[in-house]
């Protein structure tokens, strides 16, 4: 294989003209439903959750905000996988293998992060709201990650 | 630099691919670097180590090096390694892609959730999220940075370089897609390192008596 190099001289009148577009091109430029703006959507809630819990740790926090967030977020999660199963032509086997991985690796971190409160003495309703939301958190990360992987994969 | 759709895996310019030569091999073989695993692997042991142990100097090093990492790591790439990507060719980029982004796959998840974990429990055995305290605002703003941060990072950069790196693996690489992909990480990298530097302020403020 040739390393890349910087891109060749526009050819002149008999060279053959530009290069040609790569067959799976039309991949780039098709239009999706906005499950990764929903799941980044998702990811801004709980980050926005667990700093209004954070912050009033090591004392018990008000959970009015973290539960409603939850709630919003599992309806957005519903809605993420309605949208995902109606879309035609996509590479669900490359969504499924890149969700697996992340989804493994985000549930080590998160893991370790409720490792973290858990350690600190957060128990009861304030640790259960703490572990959806960081349960939303992977799910959300995961679900980002592959599709937008995915929907640039041939199907 | 064009940014129209070409192939990556160009060959010498003018040159035609030697006949018969079959598709060119793909940038990007593998996404994650298996050797890298077992360091992580290391490096989350010492960590609950520390925090089930409750091990100050563990502690302290996991929140100093690994936040001290992260932030120099982010203001380069961002001050730094970003602009001067975004001047390269599209085939420049992806080459340097290919091999600066498994890594980075690797080591920033792992310096964050260190820098996180530690710190955290740092400021709680310390008092600092005491609302007495007087370093209680502070934390509660740089948790408001953090959050930001993590959002572009995962929201944005991290889906960004997947998709590229599953690109280059490609035998034809789309090139708009990578250029397209790839601005993402320019613009926001500036950003990133933009926040960091708040974060220095922060951090060294809180440590300071």
């Amino acid at each position: 294989m040739t390393a890349p190099t910087a891109p060749a001289p526009a050819p002149g009148p008999g060279l053959g003209g530009p290069p040609p577009p790569p067959p799976h091109a039309w991949l780039a430029t098709r239009r999706m439903p906005p499950v990764d703006l929903l799941a980044v959507l998702s990811i801004v809630l709980v980050v926005t959750g667990g700093i209004l819990m954070a912050s009033k740790f090591p004392h018990r926090p008000s959970l009015t905000a973290p539960v409603a967030i939850c709630a919003v977020c599992g309806a957005i999660f519903l809605v993420n996988v309605a949208l995902l199963a109606r879309v035609r032509e996509f590479s669900w086997r490359s969504f499924w293998l890149v969700a697996r991985w992340v989804a493994l690796a985000y549930a080590v971190i998160t893991g370790l992060i409720a490792y973290s409160f858990v350690h600190n003495h957060i128990t009861g309703s304030p640790l259960v709201v703490i572990c959806i939301m960081l349960a939303i958190f992977a799910v959300s990360v995961t679900t980002v990650i592959s599709f937008t992987v995915a929907r640039f994969q041939e199907p | 630099m064009t940014d129209s759709t070409q192939v990556i895996t160009a060959p010498e310019p003018g040159a035609g691919p030697p006949p018969g030569a079959g598709p060119a091999a793909p940038l990007v073989t593998r996404i994650v670097p298996l050797v890298g695993l077992p360091i992580v692997a290391v490096i989350l042991v010492g960590l609950v180590l520390s925090m089930a142990n409750d091990w100050r100097w563990g502690l302290d090093f996991f929140h100093v090096a690994g936040g001290g990492l992260w932030t120099a790591i982010d203001l380069f790439v961002g001050l730094i390694i970003g602009p001067i990507l975004g001047r390269l060719s599209i085939p420049a980029r992806a080459e340097f892609s290919a091999r600066f982004m498994p890594k980075m796959l690797l080591i920033m998840p792992t310096l964050v959730v260190c820098t996180l974990a530690a710190g955290f429990q740092l400021a709680i055995t310390m008092g600092n999220l005491e609302p007495a305290s007087p370093n209680h605002d502070r934390l509660i703003v740089s948790f408001v940075i953090v959050g930001i941060m993590a959002i572009i990072a995962l929201g944005i950069l991290e889906p960004a370089n997947v998709a590229v790196l599953f690109e280059m693996r490609k035998p034809q690489p789309n090139g708009e897609l990578i250029g397209r992909l790839m601005k993402r990480f320019v613009y926001t990298a500036g950003i990133t390192g933009a926040l960091q530097i708040v974060t220095l302020i922060i951090m060294t403020r809180v440590a300071t008596p």
